[in-house]
């Protein structure tokens, strides 16, 4: 277990160190870290004082924190049948390789002595850590707010943080169990598959027969997800938190040994470095190309533009994820019929903004790599920025369409139909943001670096910044598009507006696309 | 298959797909033998030197490593081997020294023997400089002599290296070639797969090529020489032309 002890310490500073080294080398940078350390204490600290001082506050206050309509078991459930339905996906369609961060994970660390569960340990560590550290907030939020919404329970504030690093650690295990299981399946990963979609189908007869989410969906991770809303919660002693958690910590046992088990039948090959597999995905089908590109804009657009997205890979993807949305929308119409239509909107507008950090990293990661070859070989860049923009766009554009078609699947009203158009100033300007960050990151970086979980710490903040950028972008655009459709439905302002918006965007893709051009030209390309 | 061999392959088969990568090669490297692979591009170098340190698991055949089997005996296969990959790639946020004692943990070395090695190794490459650089900021070739440092660093009986030396500046070149010899004579078998005919000429005791996933000849120089129905004054560049091309 030391091995996989220093697998764990060794990736987390990896990713930790170009953040963490270059503030605490510097006086600057130990004052900018115990700022950011007495920030992050300070609403715990305040929270449990504050008790502490004036005793616990009023039960009328406390119910106040609670959004109306919130109750502690439908969030148990739901957050159970989440997790469950995400795993089942996994076991479905998810990979069959444990995929390597980095190629040195592979190339090295496996040929080093080191057996496979150690290796498969590690990494559970360290994406534990690295979790537990992208959530920092989210904990920290927790703590403060515990006291406030369970009258003055400072105990459960307290066992908040450990009930998370438990989900967490329960999450990670039950992911990386599934994987190992289809990567030492082989040839029989269809039976894997099978299973699983066998499991989901029965839930989903289960759940619409009793038009509730079906106990096959919410048990496996109930014990799980239960001690963390119960850290919210009044009627639950910390006592009996404390009971819960010390159950979870045993199932994580038992879960991290059968991790181990079932690793011992892995081999070095069924790990495969994320480049490789993000290559492979990314490849498609060669087509065999009729003509020779006429210009160099025209052969950029080719590559750039064309190829992506006129595929029938990518059209299919299109059309499954609408299909998907609109069957979804109508099932939890069926299923949920109180569900309130806001909830699922902040749902939804918060899966998009994580599906479109994803492609904007996927272009960054296919176009942004052979920059060094426009950059000799093209007399402008506005081409390259125009293609990218288009790309990006084309991406936002249709995750705003599969977030309207589930709207209007759920609520029966076809005009949220007309969202993608409403929202073309946000998908415009979220598109350049995120592409200039990017192109800078390339610059700086050398390549722009994946890993399995998304970026090193540095890359990590600046996904951050794209995030929620892009998701103050999305969350504007919808709200007033819906605050539009509630109040002014049938004007003449909403006919317009998705004319205006369409013009809008229009406007600020070309101000993007100049801007880019001018970055694309100017930055350093390192190798 | 020679018994006092400390790296022997035996019948190895790999097919990606139903495309066979390697066709039942086997080869051997004695102690205090320094073998250089050769073959053109595609021919199965890297493929054989990932399923000899058992990165890759071959279709059929075996692989021994100082008498352990590479996939069943995987601990103490590895323990004795030191390996050099064909791309120059580390975590890019270690610096050297953490990615170097980061090795070294793994392989169970002992805290003074890492900093002996670091000690020996980075002035000897010429980047005694980068101790505390991160490893993503180096160049190709400093990652390179990185990667060479951290597979001499426990001293193996057995260095599979691929390309060892495609990135490096002509100084360090030398250093790399007169520390493998070193290592051979103290009985460390060496097992290198290069384009670089001219190195390998002076460097190696014993020459393989590989075309088409197959050992085509092997021997000394002057074994594969009459092989390839060269001159005795031939050089290694015309004989592997020969070989390949007649192949």
């Amino acid at each position: 277990m030391k091995r996989a002890w220093e697998v764990t310490v060794y990736l987390l500073k990896n990713n930790v160190n170009a953040v963490a080294r270059t503030l605490t080398q510097s006086s600057a940078g130990k004052v900018a870290l115990a700022a950011l350390l007495a920030v992050l204490a300070a609403p715990p600290a305040y929270s449990i004082l504050s008790v502490a001082v004036h005793g616990p506050p009023p039960a009328a206050l406390a119910r106040s924190w609670i959004p109306a309509g919130l109750e502690k078991n439908t969030v148990i459930a739901s957050t159970s049948a989440f997790l469950t339905v995400i795993v089942l996906m996994t076991a479905f369609r998810g990979p069959h390789e444990i995929t390597a961060s980095e190629e040195a994970e592979y190339e090295l660390l496996l040929s080093l002595p080191l057996t496979m569960p150690e290796y498969v340990l590690g990494k559970l560590g360290y994406f534990a850590a690295q979790s537990l550290l992208a959530s920092t907030a989210l904990v920290v939020a927790g703590v403060a707010l515990a006291p406030l919404v369970t009258g003055g329970s400072v105990a459960k504030a307290l066992l908040f943080p450990l009930a998370y690093l438990l989900f967490l650690l329960y999450a990670e295990t039950l992911f990386q169990l599934i994987v190992v299981v289809r990567a030492v399946s082989g040839r029989r990963v269809w039976a894997v598959s099978a299973a699983a979609l066998a499991y989901l189908a029965a839930a989903a007869a289960h759940s619409v027969l009793t038009r509730s989410l079906s106990p096959l969906l919410t048990a496996p991770a109930l014990l799980a997800a239960a001690p963390l809303v119960h850290c919210f919660t009044i009627s639950e002693t910390p006592a009996f938190v404390a009971l819960e958690l010390a159950a979870l910590l045993l199932l994580d046992a038992l879960l991290v040994a059968c991790l181990y088990a079932v690793s011992t039948r892995l081999e070095p090959e069924n790990v495969k470095p994320l480049s490789e597999v993000a290559r492979s995905l990314l490849l498609g089908r060669p087509t065999r190309s009729r003509r020779m590109p006429g210009s160099h804009s025209a052969a950029i657009r080719r590559v750039v533009l064309e190829l992506p997205l006129l595929s029938l890979r990518h059209a299919a993807l299109v059309l499954g994820a609408l299909a998907a949305a609109a069957g979804g929308g109508y099932a939890a119409r069926l299923l949920l019929p109180g569900l309130d239509a806001s909830t699922v909107t902040s749902f939804a507008v918060g899966v998009l903004v994580l599906e479109l950090t994803v492609s904007t990293g996927n272009i960054a990661l296919r176009d942004l790599s052979p920059l060094w070859l426009y950059r000799t070989s093209a007399q402008s860049m506005k081409p390259l920025a125009a293609s990218l923009l288009a790309k990006s766009v084309v991406y936002y554009t249709e995750s705003f369409a599969v977030v309207g078609v589930l709207l209007a699947s759920l609520t029966g009203n076809p005009a949220h139909l007309l969202l993608p158009l409403a929202a073309m100033p946000a998908s415009a300007a979220s598109a350049t943001v995120a592409l200039w960050f990017l192109a800078h990151v390339a610059a700086h970086r050398r390549l722009v670096r994946f890993s399995s979980r998304g970026f090193y710490l540095l890359e990590d903040i600046v996904a951050t910044l794209i995030t929620g950028f892009s998701l103050v972008a999305a969350v504007f655009s919808v709200t007033s598009f819906n605050l539009l459709l509630e109040y002014a439905s049938g004007t003449a302002l909403f006919k317009l507006f998705p004319l205006i918006s369409l013009a809008v965007g229009a406007i600020l893709t070309l101000i993007g696309r100049d801007v880019l051009a001018d970055t694309l030209a100017s930055i350093d390309v390192a190798g | 298959m020679q018994k006092d061999a400390l790296l022997v392959a035996e019948k190895l088969w790999k097919f990606y797909s139903r495309t066979p990568a390697l066709t039942g090669v086997s080869l051997s490297v004695r102690s205090g033998e320094i073998y250089a692979l050769l073959g053109p591009n595609g021919a199965g170098k890297t493929t054989l030197l990932k399923v000899i340190v058992g990165l890759l698991k071959p279709s059929s055949g075996i692989v021994r490593v100082c008498g352990h089997d590479v996939r069943s005996e995987r601990l103490r296969a590895l323990s004795c081997l030191g390996y050099v990959p064909e791309n120059p790639v580390g975590f890019d946020y270690l610096t050297v020294r953490e990615f170097l004692e980061f090795v070294g943990s793994l392989r169970g070395v002992p805290r003074e023997l890492v900093e002996e090695s670091i000690a020996k190794y980075l002035p000897m490459f010429g980047i005694e400089d980068k101790e505390h650089e991160f490893m993503g900021r180096l160049s190709r070739g400093s990652v390179q002599k990185v990667l060479v440092a951290a597979a001499f660093m426990h001293r193996p009986r057995v260095l599979v290296m691929d390309e060892p030396i495609s990135g490096m500046d002509p100084e360090s070149q030398r250093a790399f070639k007169d520390e493998v010899r070193s290592f051979a004579s103290q009985g460390a078998a060496v097992l290198i797969s290069s384009h670089m005919l001219d190195t390998v000429e002076r460097l190696c005791t014993r020459v393989g090529v590989i075309n088409k996933g197959s050992l085509i000849a092997e021997g000394t120089l002057e074994e594969v020489k009459r092989k390839a129905e060269a001159g005795e004054s031939a050089t290694l560049e015309e004989v592997f032309l020969k070989l390949v091309r007649g192949a």
